[in-house]
């Protein structure tokens, strides 16, 4: 345990004192993994496929904030999709608008969730998403989540009858629209996922934000069983396939990034807790104080300087020195 | 002699002018009402689209079955139908971001607040000084 929290120490050291080179290298492989994810999964667009092009874009994504990656990720599906066919692209232009009109004016910040649960939904660990975001974000950010939930199964259908949609039609123009909205109205499994995501953010959220104690750990346990009772009963009762397996091996993956989570951001010590009363002009306070875990850097002791070897000492330098005793100039 | 209480305040200023002032600007020049006057003119702009937009995809994904009763259609009766969706769809969106702004106004006004609280608190620590 202490190993971990010197190791942990230790990357929070290395990333404050090299964030301006962390951070973009960061925003470069997200953006590239979701390039690639698009590409992997809508590619209908061969120049768009290209790996020279894939890299400028993630080059972009690594120098524009995030709002950037998720406008140049838009664009580059609505190509895809326009590439296969023109309604498809109308269709998801106005689902991309219609997310940004009604949430994204309000919270643009969660907005990365929008690209996340995709991303994550394909690895099939999807159900990561919303116990990650009922931690570390607010309560709306479960609209956010379901978002994302609509965009992977809108592309997921998409991809399902590429040829039906991509080819010409007798039909008329209406009977691609109707089959595009058929992926989103008629789609069982998108409700169930939708509603079960952003039912875990709201109850993850809830509980840890409660002054008990160890409400991160009850949270997140909380969350993961919500999600799985929930994703195992709704597939039963609406005749949708079921894998077990592949369930429990998405809560455990779930659950292992949780407290990875909670480790790295949200580490008490319950058994040292502190109550204080005081009061001011205006109030009279009751405080709980709960210490955080985190050890100092191990100590450098100079157990011996050796003076004996005329040698040695002649080849101590000073950098040596100042090596040994840890100092920066 | 580093006064610690001093550096204390005066990084909590420079955190907050990093990254709050931009986000609390407009609570320090707009009053309560023009602000959430001005977000509620925006959500009515953004709101009428994105409901043209729901009813463009609807009509679109209805056309084979409205031209095939073009005639017997009451346009009247449809249009009203859409209005009045438009008109709740609209009063709910803009109770929404009512609530939104409303909440947001009153927690950057208690920012602005906590941030001129440290600045009096600085300048009174260097007349303590003089």
């Amino acid at each position: 345990m202490t190993t971990l929290l010197e190791i942990k120490e230790k990357l929070k050291t290395f990333y404050a004192k090299n964030d301006i080179y962390i951070k973009p290298v960061i925003k470069f492989i997200f953006a590239l993994i979701v390039y690639i994810q698009i590409n992997s999964s809508i590619g209908y667009n061969s120049k768009l496929e290209s790996l020279p092009i894939t890299l400028v874009l993630a080059l972009l994504g690594a120098i524009l904030p995030l709002g950037g990656t998720i406008l140049i990720a838009s664009i580059v599906v609505l190509l895809h999709l326009y590439t296969l066919s023109f309604e498809v692209a109308i269709i998801a232009f106005v689902l991309f608008m219609l997310i940004y009109f009604l949430y994204f004016r309000f919270a643009p910040k969660t907005g990365v969730n929008v690209l996340l649960v995709p991303v994550f939904m394909k690895l099939n660990i999807g159900n990561t998403i919303p116990i990650a975001n009922g931690l570390v974000n607010e309560w709306y950010s479960a609209i956010s989540v379901a978002c994302g939930t609509v965009v992977y199964y809108f592309l997921l259908g998409i991809r399902e009858n590429a040829s039906l949609l991509g080819s010409e039609t007798e039909e008329g123009i209406t009977y691609k629209f109707t089959a595009v909205l058929n992926q989103l109205v008629g789609n069982k499994q998108m409700y169930l996922t939708l509603v079960t995501f952003a039912l875990t953010t709201l109850v993850v959220y809830s509980i840890r934000k409660l002054s008990a104690n160890y409400s991160w750990s009850i949270a997140i346990i909380t969350g993961l069983l919500v999600n799985f009772i929930m994703m195992l009963s709704g597939r039963l009762m609406l005749g949708l396939g079921l894998n077990i397996v592949a369930l429990i091996l998405q809560t455990i993956v779930a659950g292992a990034v949780a407290m990875v989570l909670q480790f790295m951001l949200f580490n008490l010590d319950y058994t040292r807790i502190e109550r204080v009363q005081f009061e001011d002009d205006d109030y009279y306070y009751y405080v709980k104080a709960v210490p955080k875990i985190y050890v100092t850097g191990k100590e450098k002791r100079v157990k011996t300087i050796s003076s004996k070897n005329k040698r040695t000492r002649s080849h101590f330098t000073e950098e040596d020195f100042k090596e040994q005793m840890d100092i920066d100039d | 002699m580093v006064n610690e209480d001093k550096i204390k305040a005066m990084t909590k200023l420079a955190v907050y002018d990093q990254r709050e002032s931009r986000k609390c600007a407009p609570m320090v020049e707009y009053f309560r009402s023009d602000y959430i006057g001005k977000e509620l003119l925006k959500s009515f702009v953004m709101g009428t689209i994105a409901y043209m937009l729901l009813t463009a995809v609807w009509l679109l994904n209805n056309a084979d079955e409205l031209i095939a009763n073009l005639y017997r259609l009451d346009f009247m009766e449809l249009g009203l139908d859409i209005l009045q969706k438009y008109v709740g769809f609209c009063v709910v969106y803009m109770i929404i971001t009512y609530i939104v702004y409303a909440v947001r106004y009153s927690r950057g006004r208690d920012k602005v607040k906590g941030y001129h609280k440290n600045i009096h608190g600085i300048l009174k620590s260097y007349r303590d000084e003089e």
